[in-house]
């Protein structure tokens, strides 16, 4: 299937789904509903940094509190994953500031993510093709947490971020991007390498460890708890092109929706990626009912994961059979 | 014909900031209103051939339902990422009610 009949196909099954003016008072855009989440999690954020400073001349005080501070670091995710949508925020403005700086804060490109987002939301699950498909099958457990820990990101952004700036693009990235928009992915990986080389002289130059304090090493360990909310979006779903059941659902409670923007609500966001975060859980409760809804919340799901859709420990074995549902 | 103007559609069939998918002359043409104004383009997205009037109208930008590529529904400029190549617009005018386009 090509990318056109692929994406002609999806558009299809969401009106099966849902009819367009059912669908269209969800697509509305409103700056507040960002402007809260945004400064809230900024907020929490400050917070545990201000958790870490207390902690400095306390010894190994400082670990956990470093790490509480990378979680809630690391969910700079969500909001970097919304405004690549461009469906945060009304202002167009605000809504790329806001994608620049959680591009920068948690070292995704943003620019090329967009392009790379634009390929799962057209292959999402589609063995080979989904550029940010999470352990396909057949799975193992030590893949899971080769996953988990984030080793797998800081490969993949590292390699988007050094090659782009080198001039280079892999063939299989190279197809989700238009040949003319290169020159502009290989500039902001120049940047963004431009700013983290810049942090790393100043943290030589002055002998400080802020940087590391307070951002870097929080970022690397902190990572794992946003990479597991990752994992339950589509892990065991079922492997091809079915928006009913190729993401999954999870009901979780309030706060943790506050810190995924609404993301549990996987499968609206595949039927309708137009819908902004804030109206997620309205088309919920409108189609909830025809997707892949499951109740057991994130924790139930990573046993699932655990459980049920592996196929060992380490070594992969390509025939057997996984559960597919 | 293809200099005609071309009844598309009754003016109060399309909301204040939306769109809507008219055939004429065998093309997919999207009719847009904004601020009482009307626009037409193509109906097909230049980034994945998603229909545009299956989009949502924001001031003057339509922007695609599949990755949010987004276009300047009065000159077809693409205004930013995954699309990047402009939609061909079209001549529009408004006659007792009517809109009329040109599909030239
Ligand atoms: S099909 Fe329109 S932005 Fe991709």
């Amino acid at each position: 299937m090509t990318t056109i009949d692929a994406n002609a196909d999806l558009l299809k099954r969401q009106r099966e789904i849902i009819s367009r003016k059912t669908l269209k008072p969800y697509t509305k855009r409103k700056d507040l509903p960002g402007l809260i989440y945004f400064f809230g999690l900024l907020s929490c954020i400050g917070l545990t940094g201000f958790v870490v400073f207390l902690a400095e001349p306390h010894g190994w005080w400082i670990w956990p509190a470093m790490l509480l501070h990378g979680i809630m670091l690391s969910h700079l995710f969500a909001p970097l994953h919304e405004t690549s949508h461009g469906t945060a925020f009304k202002t167009r403005w605000i809504n790329e500031c806001v994608l620049w700086f959680c591009g920068i804060v948690t070292i995704w490109t943003p620019l090329y993510f967009r392009y790379d987002h634009a390929g799962h939301h057209t292959y999402a699950q589609v063995p080979g093709k989904d550029p940010e498909f999470v352990l396909p099958t057949p799975r193992t457990i030590l893949g899971y947490f080769y996953y988990v820990s984030a080793m797998h990101l800081w490969v993949k952004n590292g390699g988007w971020l050094f090659r782009h700036a080198l001039g280079y693009m892999t063939p299989f990235n190279r197809q989700f991007v238009p040949e003319d928009q290169l020159p502009k992915i290989f500039l902001e990986a120049r940047i963004m390498l431009a700013i983290y080389f810049g942090l790393a002289a100043f943290t030589i130059y002055t002998g400080s460890l802020v940087v590391l304090t307070y951002w870097l090493i929080p970022t690397i360990i902190g990572v794992p708890v946003a990479r597991m909310l990752r994992v339950a979006d589509h892990t065991g779903c079922v492997e091809k092109s079915d928006l009913r059941k190729y993401a999954r659902t999870v009901t979780t409670d309030r706060i943790t929706r506050f810190f995924c923007w609404n993301m549990s609500y996987h499968c609206e966001h595949h039927l309708a990626p137009s819908v902004p975060f804030h109206n997620l859980k309205g088309l919920h409760e409108e189609v909830g009912h025809e997707l892949n809804t499951v109740d057991k919340g994130y924790i139930g799901v990573q046993w699932e994961v655990l459980t049920k859709h592996m196929s060992g420990l380490w070594r992969k074995k390509p025939h057997e059979s996984v559960v597919q549902d | 014909m293809a200099n005609d103007w071309l009844f598309a559609i009754d003016a109060d069939e399309i909301d204040e900031e939306d769109v809507a998918p008219i055939e004429i002359e065998g093309k997919e043409v999207a009719i847009y209103r904004n601020n009482g104004r009307f626009y037409a383009s193509v109906d097909k997205c230049t980034h994945g051939n998603a229909f545009l009037s299956d989009g949502i109208v924001v001031g003057d930008v339509i922007e695609c339902p599949l990755h949010q590529g987004r276009f300047c529904i009065k000159t077809g400029k693409a205004l930013s990422a995954p699309a990047s190549i402009s939609i061909e617009t079209f001549e529009v005018k408004v006659e007792n009610g009517k809109v009329f386009v040109k599909v030239g």
